[in-house]
């Protein structure tokens, strides 16, 4: 007998074919963009030198394990500011094998823009802005 | 004994003809499973659930992400 590493969430997030009755099974894991980051010892200088546009930026810690956000909001703040003073910890994240549909409609409820995409242990995979996904 | 192995691993054994046995509730099931797989709820599990299960053939067992 085998036993599939990462069960049904494993296969689905290669985005091989299931059966069932759930209409839509795109993955959250075809619409990921990459995510501009920082390290947690960075400052506001390393933001901005990543990010000059307003969007968010996160921060990791070790092993790419996603830690916070810097928001556009904070971009005024001095260069030798901390990102670890003024991030937003523990933002909202879902998994890659998600659906895509269920995605969207997590994101929309919460009346954000985007979300970051983790894995189950928490390494940063990417981000989805559910406005650029298209039908 | 089983073996672990990853997705397209698995995705090889089936095309060889191992069966594939989805131990999630029969209500996630129905929802979505993988092609051609046989729905043997964990909690039901027991010989005569599995009775039809080929001897001769490896089989796939998998459930929903890490256990």
């Amino acid at each position: 007998m085998s036993d599939l590493i990462g069960g049904r969430a494993a296969w689905t997030v290669l985005g091989l074919p299931t059966d069932g009755q759930v209409g839509d099974r795109r993955r959250v894991s075809a619409f990921v963009l990459p995510a501009r980051s920082v390290g947690i010892d960075a400052t506001m200088a390393d933001v901005r030198s990543v990010a000059s546009d307003g969007r968010p930026v996160a921060v990791l810690g070790e092993g790419g394990v996603l830690l916070g956000v810097i928001q556009g909001t904070a971009s005024q703040l001095p260069d030798n500011t901390s990102v670890e003073s003024v991030m937003i910890t523990a933002p909202g994240t879902i998994r890659p094998d998600l659906r895509v549909d269920e995605a969207v409609r997590q994101v929309r409820e919460d009346g954000l823009d985007h979300v970051y995409v983790t894995t189950v242990s928490g390494v940063l995979v990417g981000l989805v802005i559910p406005d650029e996904i298209h039908a | 004994m089983s073996k672990r192995i990853d997705a397209l691993r698995a995705q090889r054994m089936i095309a060889r003809g191992a069966q594939l046995v989805d131990v999630l509730p029969a209500s996630i099931f129905v929802q979505e499973h993988l092609p051609g797989a046989r729905s043997v709820p964990l909690q039901t599990m027991n010989a005569a659930a599995v009775a039809g299960l080929d001897r001769g053939k490896p089989v796939v067992v998998y459930c929903f992400d890490q256990h």
